[in-house]
This record gives C-alpha cells, sequence and structure tokens, in this order.
C-alpha cells in the first residue's frame, strides 16, 4: 500500500460517504472533522516504507504512488503541512456544527483538502498549479449555493486561478528546462515576472483580489472561511517551495524588497477599505487582504524567522476565521444580510455569537491577548530594524481593523428593534466558547501553535538550514 | 511532412474563426457547436507535436466538456439569458471592433512571444496566439456564466496547444483534460443556481 495513495482515496471515500448522507446535517459534521482528523494522524504518524504489525499482520507502507510517470511522495519534507492541512480541515469542518452551512462545504470541501494534499505530495512540485486549479473549483462549488447563487464572486476566482495556473506552469516550466539561473538576467526576469503573476492572484494581491469582496457579499461566511483558509495555506506553501527549491531565486536583486512593498500596498489597502464597509462580511474580506499583506510582509524580510513567522499567522488565521464565522452565523438575523441596520443589537439575541464574532475580528486585527496578536507583535520587533515603514503599516492595519471592531461592537450592543432571543443548544454553546477560548488561550501560549505549525515547513532545507 | 503538418494552417485560421464566432454569437446552441467545431481544430494544432491518438484524447475531453454544459443548458433552458447587470458594452457591433483589434494584435505577436519554447511550429505558435487572445477577450467582454466558461475553455485550449510541445507527459495532459471537465462541471452547477433550478442531490435534502 502507499501513503499518498491512502491519503487521497481515502479522502474520496470521505467525500462520496458524506454526498450520500442526506438530511443529516450533523453527520456530515461528525463524519467530514473525524475523518479529517484520522487523516492528519495518518499523515504525520504513519510508519514509511518499514514494515509494521497491525492485529499481528504485518503491514508495509510506502512513501510514493506513481501515477502515469508521475509520483506522488509522502515523506518528511512534506508530512507535516498535510497533516496540518487535515487537522485544519477538521477544526473547520467541526466548527460547520455550529454555522450550518451549504452541504457542500463538506462533500466538496473534502475533495478541495485532498487537492490541496495532492499539490503537496506531487513531484515535480510544479505540478501543484493544476491541483491548486481544481481546488478553486471546489471553491466555487463552496461559494455559490442554493441559498447563495451569486456567482460573480466565484466564477472571477475561477477565471484568476486559471490565469495563475497557467502562468505558473509556463513560469516552472522555463526555471527546470532552460537553464534559468541569475547568470542569464534575461530569462530570469521573464520567469521571475511570470512567477510575480501567479503568485500576486494566488495571494490576492489588489487588483487581484476582486473575487475576496464579491464572494464575501453574498456567500456564506463560513465557507469564505474555509475557502480563503484552504487557498492561501495551499498558496503561501507552494511560494515557500519555490524560495526553497530555486536558490537563484532568492538572489534576485530587490526580489524580498519587492514583496514588502507589495505587502505595504496590500496592508495598506486593506485597512483603508475596512474602514469603509458597512456589511461585517465584506469586513472580514478586506481585514482578509490586510493579513495577507501581514503574511507577504514577514515572507519579505527573507530570513527564516520571517518565513516561519508567516506559517504561523496562517495557521492563527484558521482559528480566527472559523471563530468570526460561527458567531456571525449564529447572529444572522437572515442569510446574507449582515449590514450595520441587520444586525444592531444582535448580541442580545445571542451574546454568545455576537462575542465569537468579534473575538474573530479583533484577532484578525491583532488585539492583545488574542491569537493573532503574538505573530504581529513578533513580526514588529522584527521590522522595526530591516524596514520600519513595514512596521508602521502593520500599525495601521492594528489602528485600522482595531477601530472598526469597536464601531462593531457598538452596533452589535446597540438598541435591539425587538425582544427576539435566539437560545443556543449546549452543543452549540460549547463549540462557540471552546472557539473563543482557542482564540484567547493561543493569545496567551502562542507557544502552543507556532512551533507546530512551523514544523510544516521542516522539508525545506533551503529556506530553513 | 505528413498531411496534418501540410495543411496546418487550415486549423490556425479555423480557431481564429471559431474563436471570433465564439465572441460574436449570442445563441448558446450555436456557440456551444462551435466550441466543439473549435476542439476539432484545437486537436489538429495539438497534434503537430504529439501523437494523433493522444491528442483525439484531448478532442474527446473537449466534446465531453460540451457536453456536460449542453445537459445543463438543456435543464434551464437554451433561449434564457441570466439577468446580468450591463457593466460592459455588449453590443454586436462593439464586440466585433474589440475582437479585430485582438486579432490584429494576435497575428502581430504570434511569431514571436512563443520564441523560448523549442519545439512549437510557427503555424501552431499563431494558433495557441489567437485562442489566448480572443479567450481573454472573451472574458473581459462577458459575465455570464456560459461565455465565461467558454473563454476559459478557449484560453485553456490555446495554452495546451503551446504547453504540450514542452512538457507531452500523460499525467500532465490528464490533469488539464480535467480542467476542461472541471470547467464545465462548474459551469453548468453554476447554470442550474442561476437558474434556482436545484441539483437532484440538493433538492431531495
Amino acid at each position: 500500500m502507499s501513503a499518498p495513495f491512502l491519503l487521497l482515496v481515502v479522502t474520496g471515500v470521505l467525500a462520496l460517504s458524506v454526498a450520500f448522507l442526506r438530511n443529516r446535517p450533523r453527520s456530515y459534521t461528525v463524519v467530514s472533522a473525524i475523518g479529517s482528523a484520522l487523516l492528519a494522524v495518518f499523515s504525520l504518524w504513519i510508519t514509511l516504507d518499514e514494515p509494521f504489525e497491525i492485529l499481528g499482520l504485518p503491514v508495509k507502507v510506502t512513501s510514493t504512488w506513481l501515477v502515469l510517470g508521475r509520483v506522488f511522495v509522502l515523506d518528511e519534507s512534506n508530512r507535516a503541512a498535510v497533516g496540518f492541512l487535515y487537522l485544519a480541515g477538521a477544526f473547520i469542518f467541526g466548527g460547520a456544527w455550529v454555522a450550518q452551512p451549504s452541504r457542500n462545504l463538506y462533500y466538496v470541501g473534502l475533495l478541495c483538502l485532498g487537492s490541496v494534499a495532492a499539490s503537496f505530495l506531487i513531484q515535480p512540485f510544479l505540478f501543484a498549479a493544476l491541483f491548486l486549479e481544481f481546488t478553486a473549483m471546489g471553491a466555487v462549488l463552496i461559494l455559490v449555493s442554493p441559498e447563495n447563487p451569486t456567482h460573480r464572486g466565484g466564477l472571477r476566482l475561477l477565471i484568476l486561478y486559471t490565469l495563475a495556473m497557467m502562468a505558473i506552469l509556463f513560469a516552472g516550466w522555463m526555471l527546470e528546462n532552460l537553464g534559468v539561473t541569475s547568470a542569464t538576467p534575461e530569462l530570469a526576469q521573464r520567469a521571475t515576472m511570470l512567477l510575480a503573476l501567479g503568485f500576486a492572484i494566488i495571494m490576492a494581491v489588489p487588483p487581484f483580489h476582486l473575487w475576496l469582496p464579491a464572494a464575501a457579499e453574498k456567500a456564506n461566511p463560513y465557507g469564505l472561511a474555509f475557502v480563503t483558509v484552504l487557498l492561501q495555506s495551499a498558496g503561501l506553501f507552494f511560494l515557500l517551495r519555490f524560495l526553497d527549491s530555486y536558490t537563484w531565486l532568492r538572489t534576485v536583486p530587490g526580489l524580498f524588497d519587492m514583496i514588502r512593498w507589495v505587502g505595504i500596498a496590500m496592508v495598506c489597502f486593506g485597512s483603508m477599505l475596512t474602514i469603509t464597509q458597512s456589511s461585517f462580511s465584506k469586513v472580514m474580506a478586506y481585514a482578509l487582504i490586510t493579513d495577507f499583506g501581514v503574511m507577504l510582509l514577514a515572507v519579505g524580510t527573507g530570513i527564516p524567522e520571517g518565513y516561519r513567522l508567516a506559517l504561523g499567522l496562517s495557521g492563527v488565521r484558521v482559528v480566527n476565521l472559523a471563530v468570526w464565522a460561527m458567531g456571525l452565523a449564529k447572529i444572522l438575523d437572515r442569510p446574507g444580510d449582515d449590514h450595520f441596520q441587520a444586525l444592531q443589537g444582535a448580541a442580545y439575541r445571542s451574546p454568545l455569537g455576537a462575542v465569537s464574532a468579534l473575538i474573530g475580528v479583533a484577532s484578525m486585527a491583532g488585539f492583545p491577548l488574542t491569537a493573532g496578536f503574538p505573530g504581529r507583535w513578533a513580526l514588529l520587533s522584527m521590522l522595526a530594524t530591516v524596514d520600519p515603514i513595514a512596521g508602521w503599516a502593520i500599525i495601521l492595519a492594528f489602528l485600522c481593523v482595531g477601530a472598526v471592531t469597536l464601531r462593531w461592537v457598538n452596533t452589535l450592543l446597540g438598541s435591539p428593534p425587538d425582544d427576539r432571543t435566539s437560545p443556543s443548544p449546549i452543543v452549540e454553546k460549547l463549540f462557540i466558547g471552546g472557539g473563543i477560548a482557542m482564540c484567547i488561550l493561543l493569545g496567551a501560549f502562542p507557544q502552543l501553535l507556532y512551533p507546530w505549525v512551523t514544523d510544516a515547513a521542516a522539508g525545506m532545507a533551503q529556506l530553513f538550514p | 511532412m505528413n498531411w496534418l503538418e501540410e495543411f496546418a494552417i487550415i486549423a490556425s485560421i479555423a480557431v481564429a474563426f471559431t474563436g471570433a464566432l465564439l465572441i460574436l454569437l449570442d445563441n448558446r446552441r450555436l456557440l456551444l457547436v462551435t466550441l466543439a467545431v473549435q476542439y476539432i481544430f484545437v486537436a489538429w494544432l495539438v497534434g503537430l507535436s504529439l501523437p494523433l491518438q493522444v491528442a483525439a484524447a484531448k478532442l474527446v475531453a473537449g466534446l465531453l466538456a460540451c457536453a456536460i454544459v449542453a445537459v445543463a443548458l438543456a435543464n434551464v433552458g437554451w433561449t434564457g439569458q441570466l439577468l446580468i447587470p450591463k457593466t460592459i458594452p455588449s453590443g454586436t457591433i462593439f464586440r466585433a471592433i474589440a475582437l479585430c483589434l485582438v486579432l490584429m494584435t494576435a497575428l502581430g505577436l504570434g511569431g514571436d512571444i512563443w520564441m523560448t519554447l523549442p519545439k512549437i511550429s510557427t503555424v501552431a505558435s499563431y494558433g495557441a496566439t489567437f485562442l489566448i487572445a480572443i479567450g481573454l477577450l472573451q472574458l473581459g467582454l462577458q459575465e455570464e456564466p456560459v461565455k465565461v466558461g467558454v473563454g476559459l475553455l478557449t484560453i485553456i485550449s490555446g495554452f495546451e496547444v503551446t504547453y504540450t510541445t514542452i512538457e507531452p507527459s500523460l499525467a500532465v495532459m490528464a490533469l488539464l483534460a480535467a480542467v476542461h471537465l472541471g470547467i464545465a462541471v462548474v459551469v453548468s452547477y453554476l447554470l442550474l443556481m442561476a437558474s434556482g433550478e436545484r441539483p437532484r442531490s440538493e433538492s431531495q435534502s
């Protein structure tokens, strides 16, 4: 048996089983969350290429799976990343118990997890771009559902990822076959430009962010959270693999300066537009652009500590988004209506939901004692010497997103239009309370998450010597 | 030189012509038929650098993609147009002028932009440029799922004509064929959602 084969096939079987479970929303959650968690355990701890016994039967699980001349490999270089991916999936699927998104989230979501896992496993890794395209297709099916049939955001996402796939495949071919190095400046410039275009799209760098606000306008917040977590984590990992594999790329003059400037632009752009939004989902969409910008600032430091911080921020985003989306799902009066007027006094309707949504945004802003704080603080300390302007951009982001959070506190605590309350069952309270607790716990004890998430890139020997 | 290579210029001109029709046509039936015909000529161009059987597999994948969209259209109605806010001018004359400009640009660029690719023939490179340029124009002009889907499929076809010359591995070809099918499935799904019709599994749950 081969480990990549088992991983991908079991993911597919789980997706199929969820597709066949009709009218049992709780069962979708249980199967998807537990299945993903078990796959995470499998990828993290299975003994590879050495025989072992299960119930007295000798078993050997190999690390490679050959398909049509290409190889999927699960080894020490990527098993932590695959494990992180499935655990993040399990966490988000678990939270769907409260948010109750469309059924697509579960089975298409599982297929998307499998696709991103395949992008981590495939060798040569350049073909990961194709799997990211499949993930984007799945993302469209999650964002557009019978409850939210508006397709504009989804279509834009599909168009952009298709263009990114082509740019990255061509750039990859140039790097592999044309002998591109720092000694061939013209070719290196072309390859770098193509790569920059591909990654700008994947990282939602403006103007390639257009799918995000459009999707946030109508899509289920939980579906949006899942899609952004998945696509951005896969994109970041892909970018780091490029930087790891092509040493000359790291020596391109001005590359890291350019990444930092793009990060600064994203942070400023996202922060400013966050303030102007009157819909809670769009606030989160622009706060996410700010967060991606902060992540790029971490990558733009060009040092291992910076890359580690970028991975850590990516891990924290899973918690932030899940907590926010669970809360928002509870306080929405009508699906899709999350404007100021609609959410006035929502905290009286569902206090725990309101707290959860606000903690999620506060953590995204980097408030002290939330999960988002330690990473930003560490990055700020790092950038103070490397690039003070980038440091100021992070402070601007904190001020803008923080101000928006306070404004939403005011809105949610405003006079309620009526005395309705929406009582939550005890299990939902446990889920939301657990999410909030995790957000605060990771703010106080970041060492619980950061070292583990940064292990996801342990196999990149050039980046993390 | 076999007849496929000898008359390849026909395929190159045909993809430009079918691409132009895809921009100008509004009738969904004709649109899909034109796309299917375009796939035949794309397979011809791909056949210049790959064995004919492999190129035929691409044709089959393309025709399947057309069939998938056709099934969805049969469900939601061939004539129904989705109500989409008109943010971009999309009259036929405007499209025709834009098309002329794009085709002239593609003609000017066609031979040069693929210079770094070692084995691509000049005719195939022109065909690829036409397809990509027309596909991009389609994406710029339209926001309706069918037209956007057709635009994406056209761009990917152009990309494949060039990419298969440099990366002829079976795995990549299979994955690119799956991309065509995936886009067709997504477009069909969006059509069903936009028309208010639920996929069977959704309506039963």
